[in-house]
């Protein structure tokens, strides 16, 4: 079972243990974990699931495809290096111990 | 669309009986308050109803409506003449993307998203709070205004056409007309050819969209219609029609939906003095109070589609051919995910709500609503510590699309 580390933006981390091919979006919602929205269900669509990750695991995650590159490219908080949206990052054995920032926003208000 | 020799028309099985519901979804009642309905549907497999003498799938679990909403193999988004759906082709056969699959849906969409992501429609905001501030300032002069005319339709409008689109006051016409013509579309018997009205603001639409490319291409500006034209062009030249059914469904999608949303919160807040309120006295509730008034009280009762290949949800046998109703209002009262649903709560702070859909065809303009919602609820009660019901007994009367519940009348009182 991989485990995800979410840095929160209060500063507070939390250990999930997930299944492999559950995605870090899907995780956090399941277990309540603020500041990932997920509006549209892990489908590319909203742009509200943006989590940064680790320089050691982001190399280790296949390139965003299109629609991600687009969503993360217009994101409600910065883009950096390891901005990845969240439901496209699928977690598994390999990545054990995956560590993703939780930005301050999803949206504008 | 005329039928044709070829059409399929798969013949259902025998259905159980028991697992019939007698109720019109449409109904008058239904709109003006269906928690009553939602609260008894929400824990519960799916049902069967007739509707035009076709049986009919609803799906009410949150999980469920979930899953329906994007399994686009088994319950697919395109119409197919004589499954039961014709009554509700509210765009006369155009390619939208609410009733395309992948890849067109891919392909569709992406030309769409850009000038919604949440960065473009904070580039909005600012034009959104001053355009409130605007309309709130003429009603303050009145001791009393109705919230859907005098309100919510002009504000949204006025968004749309004047601060999304950017077009001219005197053209906006073409497009209201348009969507009050929409509405005619349910109200024809089966196969009779959609209305005249309706046909001639349609044909005033296309139109208007290709003197619109005209125009662009010899004046190009930085606009919204410039930036779809130039994505459309990026793959081939844009036609009118192309252009015509983007524009008519962001701004059908995004017309009705935004005013009678901010009719119903306003409606629900002014029916809980105490949460009013409360949202009064702390105004950093208003993002969590909103999500709870779009939970409990989704502009959209159901949506469509159609059973592209048979399957059981829940114990219950859905077949090809068959229309199913997904009801994302009931989904928003689901217990296992919104205890004690039928309560308002402005502090319960919901989340993955149905209210905007969910999936492939989650809504493009949600981030534009909300951002309308917190300038227009987040003004109103602030600006009027006293506002309420003109008249709490008067009676709310609904229209828009059968699926939707807009009201129509709601009467305000603000000295
Ligand atoms: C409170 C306001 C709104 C509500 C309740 C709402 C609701 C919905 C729902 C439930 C869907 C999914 C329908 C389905 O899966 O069959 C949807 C899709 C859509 N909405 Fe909205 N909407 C709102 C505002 C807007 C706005 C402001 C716009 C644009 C300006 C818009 C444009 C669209 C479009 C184009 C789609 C189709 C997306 C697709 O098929 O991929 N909506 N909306
Ligand atoms: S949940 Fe919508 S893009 Fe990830």
């Amino acid at each position: 079972m991989p485990k995800i580390i979410y840095e929160l933006s209060d500063g507070s981390t939390r250990t999930i243990e997930a299944n492999a091919g559950d995605n870090v979006m899907q995780v956090a919602m399941s277990h309540d974990i603020a500041g990932i929205l997920g509006r549209c269900g892990g489908f590319c669509n909203c742009g509200t699931c943006h989590v940064y990750v680790d320089a050691q695991w982001a190399d280790q995650l296949p390139e965003p495809a299109f629609d991600e590159d687009a969503l993360l490219s217009e994101s409600a908080a910065e883009r950096q290096p390891g901005s990845r949206l969240g439901c496209q990052v699928i977690v598994t054995e390999a990545l054990d111990g995956i560590t993703v920032t939780i930005p301050e926003r999803q949206e504008f208000d | 669309m005329t039928a044709q020799a070829a059409i399929d028309v798969p013949v259902i099985p025998p259905l159980d009986p028991a697992l019939f519901v007698d109720v019109d979804l449409y109904s008058q009642e239904i709109k003006a308050d269906p928690s009553p309905w939602f609260l008894q549907w929400a824990d519960k497999p799916p049902f069967y109803v007739m509707i035009h003498g076709r049986p009919n799938a609803v799906i009410c679990r949150h999980e469920q409506v979930k899953w329906a909403l994007s399994d686009h193999e088994t319950i697919s988004a395109i119409p197919q003449p004589g499954w039961g759906a014709d009554y509700l082709d509210y765009f006369n056969g155009l390619p939208v993307l609410l009733e395309v699959d992948p890849p067109e849906h891919t392909r569709l969409r992406r030309l769409m998203q850009p000038a919604f992501t949440p960065r473009r429609v904070s580039q909005f905001q600012l034009g959104i709070n001053q355009q409130v501030a605007a309309l709130i300032e003429t009603l303050a002069a009145k001791n009393e205004f109705d919230m859907m005319t005098e309100f919510a339709q002009p504000l949204v409008y006025r968004l749309l056409l004047g601060t999304v689109f950017e077009f001219p006051e005197k053209d906006w016409s073409i497009f209201t007309n348009l969507s009050h013509a929409l509405e005619l579309v349910a109200t024809v018997p089966l196969g009779a050819p959609k209305p005249a009205a309706y046909m001639e603001a349609f044909n005033a639409g296309m139109k208007y969209c290709g003197d619109l490319i005209e125009l662009r291409r010899r004046e190009p500006k930085d606009d919204l219609i410039s930036s779809i034209v130039a994505q459309h062009d990026e793959g081939g030249i844009i036609t009118t029609e192309e252009l015509f059914t983007t524009l008519i469904q962001l701004f059908a999608g995004g017309l009705g939906t935004v005013s009678g949303t901010l009719g119903l919160s306003m409606l629900r807040l002014c029916r809980h003095p105490d949460q009013l309120k409360l949202l009064q006295d702390d105004p950093s509730l208003l993002n969590s109070a909103l999500e709870e008034c779009l939970r409990i009280d989704s502009l959209g009762n159901f949506r469509h589609r159609h059973v592209a290949r048979d399957c059981v949800v829940d114990g219950v046998p859905i077949y090809r051919g068959m229309l199913v109703h997904m009801s994302m209002g009931a989904a928003n009262y689901d217990p296992d995910f919104y205890p004690e649903p039928n309560k308002f709560d402005i502090k319960r702070n919901p989340r993955d709500i149905s209210t905007f859909g969910h999936g492939l065809h989650f809504c493009i303009g949600n981030a534009f609503a909300r951002a309308v919602l917190r300038a227009g609820i987040g003004q109103l009660v602030q600006r009027f510590p006293n506002i309420r019901l003109a008249d709490p007994s008067e009676k709310i009367i609904y229209g828009g699309m059968p699926t939707e519940r807009m009201p129509l009348n709601i009467k305000l009182r603000v000295d």
